[in-house]
């Protein structure tokens, strides 16, 4: 989880460093490609997911190398054991190694393709070829069939170190506790603080040491598991125990009251020594029943903190049901959290699941009742505008459901897309937004998706349990809109760490799981280009530095008003419109 | 989304193994609460002073009887509505030595407290000792701080009569090292330790051409891949053992290839290959990759150990009666070329919850599971438990390799009556043709159906009672050993031997016992935990043992007088 948030943050540019050896005759350059549009922007990785390997199917191989080595950034010096990793955009080629003695490593047998290189080592900053800072673009490769590229370096900052201690109210070490460091984020359409980096657990004196962090502001958070003296196996209770809230650096659980902590690069942050907050325990009880009021026995139950902090789903308890689908956890802390009640096996597509959402607040919570059932059922079929089928392989298609609520866990189980494009999704709860598309790129794109004679492609649809909606209708278009352009700084040289947002004019198409609000990379030639943003009017702005996932705050956009260039979009068309970097 | 969706997936995977491993059903027993009460204080046993936010655990001897709860700012405790019994009281906290009621050494028996009906029991003291710590750090073989590099502490712990190296009790033996490859390893039982690191799991699983011909392997300190040849590593309370650093060696990584096909010849085409392996006593599961289409898969940076390898359909999911293909494999650096999986059904087994006597179980057959366990310490997989049907039949599929049958009677509904007197009422036997199969596990092989199979309740048991004194009067700080007297059932009927020591009033009592004729019954001053199923320790006592006799039914008083040289 924290290393796709990593591999999210590592983004793509252009070529810099590289040097072609001549060991193969140079093919002549290739024209330049088209595929900013393919590229997934940070942060909006649905859109086109660089599909991964299917299962059963095995790397492609391919008869290009690559060759370089990894340096420590401050001193130069070769760094062994770091792992490095090569990915195409399309996701057909992979390669993984760690380098040896010397800091080298080589890469062999992968297929031509735009190649993302990555490398990291424990305690340093993981860096994509090309990046200049942290977070920042890197470069794509480009590779040729047979092509030996070398001289690939990455040169790894040494990350920043958050050190600190935590005691309780008195002032005494707390061990075992887990400390995270956390930076706002955007994500499903709101800010929220996300953990980064390693969480680090404090010792018998409240010492930790968070390491290997991209510099950059954190806040940072502390909690005790062994406040959950979970649920399960304990029958009675005394309730009304002082436990710890989780607390934010310099000592409070409100996480509008955090500070922030300044990690420099290879710097170590001392002195950040705060109290857990205490607070009272509660003690939830409960019942798990199915749709037919039959006690769900020998469940899972988990419990999932909503507010503040979303730790990547790391469950702030677990309980088993009892023989009459009852349970009970103790030792919860107040906050608002979701329940999650499912079997121990894994929920097939008819299984049942269950959730609830309650409010602790110091008072025990009696009778909570999560009733099960199946999750509704999407049903329909993928269309053309063009009236013929799409020519493409079903499984090539994908469609999804994300759920506008951020805890929602998605129990959906995969769609299938039959041979008659005809798709049927199940295990869908609450509110969610459709989308589709082609995994691996393509010239179709998703136009649009009906229910029931009723554009719901850009708003969500309400899954009710045991429901099913038929009638879904995904159409497919390569009428496809383009937008693509040059982006120069002030004086007009080609700008290859730049990123473009490409907002709708109407903030009211900002919402969640957007298509209207997109971000591309430039090419190694300082090109942008986006294919397939539905058709309206857009503001185009490029930027420098943006935060992953920022584009999703409308705030944000609405600073960018000023500086952005409008452009009018209609379906098929295809407009050229060059940028100038805006300063931050 | 599809993104976020895996993830999820994962955690919530991996948070149910963790609940796997948690305290057996059998613990989850029905929420009748009583009216007695058990107060106390927990205090720091160098300072003397009151300790906070411990957690303080009650476990009665009644199934089912435990309660917990934190101590508050001046270290008090108390526990309401419990049930009659006798209880353990056991505290812990993060840092300190986890303890007992009246532990009077570190790794001494505690002393139980009898609670009657609606009595309260107060002024409890228990005294809580900051742990142990060692301090160290983990480099490369270049020399280097590794960071990230997972430390475990190891103890020499007994267990089915086996003298073997395991990983420390609790989180305190667990940890990672930081950017300058340091760790500290606190809130250790003052003793004997043995320190390893490792780096990475054992199974890096690439498909294909291996990245990396060797890495660094679980090394103890100080610098031997032997964990026979690791140097000991002498804890006190509260003190640090410092200096504890290990070069990790590294180790070659072999590339496994082969073929997995299921009974029909058909490839297991997209199926993972699962490496499981057992180390410290733990089971570590890892998808190595993936099968191709025409059945051969191919997969390096596997480390050295015993594994069992397997490959089951694609989306099946535990339990499900599904072809697997498992060998178990030997990995010693070398790369293996022709591992063949060949798929086959596991075996069925069927049978029903009987009593021993003939009369009719109070159980209700929704409270109980069967389920299966690997055992002789295989790496195995989980298989669902089997829920009992109206008639008490039950059913289990998809099983392989050695397992133990093992039958839970858990959870009687809350808010339900409970049966009558359930309390009696135990597993007592798997029996099979007539056989008793006591602990011994099945071996199953591929396709096998076993049928007939009787889960033996019973609600007779034999009983032991009686007092433990010296000269001087009434011993409560000693160990008491119930052990047959019959040498070749030590090893396999583990079950048999017992031990406990008495209450604070000098009573030992023995319960459910199993009636298998004589056993002999030793004091002992103090043991390490499981030291009891060690033969070469019983062996020792036999000499000084007295002798009693016990069939099922029968409740005996042997008093135990321990002589000037016990």
């Amino acid at each position: 989880m924290r290393h796709s948030c990593l591999a999210f943050t590592s983004v793509f540019g252009a070529a810099l460093m590289v040097v072609v050896s001549a060991q193969q005759p140079l093919p002549p350059r290739p024209p330049p490609p088209s595929p900013a549009a393919g590229q997934p922007a940070p942060g909006s990785e649905q859109r086109t997911p660089a599909r991964g390997l299917r299962p059963g199917e095995s790397p492609q191989k391919g008869t290009a190398t690559l060759r370089g080595f990894v340096v420590a950034a401050d001193s130069g010096n070769p760094l062994r054991r770091a792992a490095i990793r090569a990915s195409s955009q399309d996701g057909r080629s992979n390669g993984v190694t760690t380098t040896d003695a010397q800091g080298r490593f080589e890469i062999k047998e992968l297929m031509a393709g735009r190649y993302t290189v990555w490398a990291n080592k424990a305690g340093y900053v993981s860096m994509t070829f090309g990046q200049r800072r942290p977070e920042q673009p890197g470069t794509v490769l480009d590779v040729l069939e047979g092509q030996i590229v070398e001289k690939i370096t990455l040169s790894l900052p040494r990350g920043g170190v958050i050190v600190g201690r935590l005691s309780d109210e008195f002032g005494e070490p707390i061990a075992g506790a887990q400390v995270q460091a956390m930076r706002p984020r955007f994500t499903n359409g709101g800010r929220r603080l996300m953990p980064f980096g390693m969480s680090a657990m404090t010792d018998d004196l409240g010492a930790f040491r968070i390491y290997g962090l991209t510099p950059a502001d954190y806040y940072v958070s502390a909690s005790v598991r062994s406040n959950n003296i979970m649920g399960g196996p304990a029958t009675i209770t005394t309730t009304g125990m002082d436990g710890f809230a989780t607390t934010y650096y310099p000592g409070t659980p409100d996480v509008n009251g955090a500070q922030r902590v300044v990690v420099r690069v290879a710097q170590e942050t001392t002195g950040v020594i705060f109290a857990l907050s205490s607070a009272r325990l509660s003690t939830l009880r409960g019942r798990v029943a199915s749709s037919t009021g039959e006690p769900q026995v020998q469940w899972m139950v988990q419990l999932l903190p909503r507010d503040g902090v979303f730790i990547g789903g790391m469950p702030g308890g677990m309980a088993q049901t009892r023989g009459d689908g009852s349970f009970e956890m103790t030792g919860v802390a107040p906050g608002s959290y979701s329940v999650n009640a499912r079997p121990m096996r894994q929920p097939g597509e008819e299984g049942e699941v269950g959730v609830a959402r309650v409010a602790v607040s110091g008072d025990d919570v009696d009778h909570l009742l999560i009733v099960t059932s199946r999750g509704g059922v999407a049903r329909g079929t993928i269309f053309t505008d063009e009236g013929t089928p799409l020519p493409l392989r079903p499984a090539e298609v994908f469609v999804s459901a994300r759920s506008v609520e951020p805890d929602m866990f998605g129990f959906s189980a995969m769609p299938k897309v039959h041979d008659d494009w005809s798709f049927e999704m199940a295990g869908l709860f609450d509110r969610r937004v459709m989308t589709a598309g082609v995994t691996g790129g393509s010239e179709w794109v998703m136009k649009s998706i009906h229910l029931n004679g009723q554009d719901v492609t850009d708003s969500p649809v309400e899954f009710s349990p045991g429901s099913a909606l038929d009638g879904f209708q995904i159409v497919f278009t390569r009428k496809k809109t383009t937008v693509s352009g040059n982006i120069t700084d002030d004086r007009g040289k080609p700008l290859l760490d730049a990123t473009v947002i490409a907002f709708a004019d109407d903030p009211a198409r900002w919402g969640f799981a957007t298509r209207f609000v997109r971000v591309a990379r430039p090419d190694q030639d300082g090109r942008f280009q986006l294919q397939g943003l539905p058709p309206a009017d857009y503001l185009l702005a490029a930027v420098q530095e943006m935060e992953p996932g920022q584009f999703q705050d409308p705030e944000y956009l609405e600073s960018l008003r000023a500086q952005a260039v409008r452009v009018s979009l209609n379906e098929a068309e295809t407009k050229v419109q060059d940028l100038k970097v805006a300063k931050p | 989304m599809t993104r976020l969706l895996i993830a999820v997936a994962a955690v919530l995977a991996s948070a149910i193994v963790v609940a796997q491993q948690g305290p057996p059903a059998r613990d989850q027993q029905q929420q009748v609460k009583g009216s007695g009460v058990i107060k106390g204080q927990v205090l720091d046993a160098s300072t003397g002073g009151p300790v906070r936010r411990v957690s303080v655990v009650v476990n009665g001897n009644e199934p089912g009887a435990r309660a917990s709860t934190l101590t508050d700012a001046d270290g008090r405790f108390e526990l309401a509505q419990l049930r009659p019994g006798r209880y353990t009281i056991s505290v812990n906290k993060s840092g300190y030595v986890p303890t007992m009621l009246g532990q009077r050494r570190l790794n001494g028996p505690g002393t139980p407290v009898e609670l009657g009906d609606g009595q309260t029991v107060e002024k409890l003291i228990v005294r809580i000792a900051r742990g142990g710590i060692i301090v160290g750090r983990v480099f490369d073989e270049f020399g280097e701080p590794a960071a990230g590099a997972e430390v475990r502490a190891h103890q020499y712990r007994y267990q089915n009569g086996q003298r073997r190296l395991s990983a420390a009790y609790g989180a305190a033996g667990n940890v990672r090292t930081d950017d300058l490859g340091a760790f500290r390893l606190y809130g250790l039982q003052p003793g004997q330790y043995y320190v390893s690191a490792r780096v990475g799991p054992p199974v890096r699983g690439f498909n294909g051409e291996p990245p990396e011909k060797a890495a660094a392997i679980t090394t103890y300190f100080p610098n031997t891949a032997d964990s026979g040849a690791a140097q000991r590593v002498t804890v006190a309370s509260a003190r640090e053992t410092a200096a504890v650093n290990i070069s990790l060696l590294t180790g070659a990584l072999a590339r496994i290839r082969g073929r997995a096909v299921m009974s029909t010849g058909e490839p297991f085409a997209g199926s993972s290959v699962t490496f499981s392996t057992r180390d410290d006593n733990s089971s570590y599961s890892s998808s190595g990759g993936v099968v191709r289409a025409d059945g051969s898969f191919d997969i390096s940076g596997v480390a050295a150990g015993n594994y069992v390898i397997s490959v089951r359909p694609q989306n099946s999911r535990d339990g499900d009666d599904v072809e697997i293909a498992r060998a178990p494999l030997i990995v010693n650096g070398e790369d293996v070329d022709d591992v063949v999986l060949v798929g086959g059904r596991g075996a069925i087994v069927r049978g029903r919850v009987v009593s021993d006597d003939g009369s009719p179980l109070p159980m209700r057959p929704q409270e109980l599971t069967i389920q299966t366990m690997p055992g002789d310490g295989e790496a195995g997989s989980y298989v669902p438990p089997a829920a009992v049907q109206e008639d008490y039949s039950f059913e289990l599929r998809g099983l392989f390799g050695k397992r133990r049958l093992m039958a839970n009677y858990s959870a009687a509904p809350a808010g339900l009556a409970p049966p009558a007197n359930p309390a009696p009422w135990s597993a007592k036997t798997v029996r099979w043709r007539g056989e008793d199969l006591g602990e011994r596990p099945f071996d199953f092989s591929t396709g096998q159906v076993v049928d007939g199979i009787e889960v033996v309740f019973s609600k007779t048991w034999a009983e032991l009672t009686g007092t433990v004194a010296d000269d001087r009067g009434i011993v409560s700080d000693v160990w008491l050993v119930l052990f047959p007297a019959d040498e070749a059932r030590w090893t396999s009927e583990p079950r048999l031997i017992r031990a406990l020591r008495p209450n604070s009033l000098g009573v030992y009592r023995f319960q459910r016992l199993f009636g298998h004729g004589d056993y002999l019954l030793a004091t002992v001053p103090d043991m390490e935990p499981g030291q009891w199923q060690d033969p070469d320790v019983l062996k020792t006592l036999v000499d000084r043992a007295i002798r009693v006799s016990l069939n099922d039914g029968e409740s005996k008083v042997q008093n135990v007088r321990i002589g000037s040289a016990p």
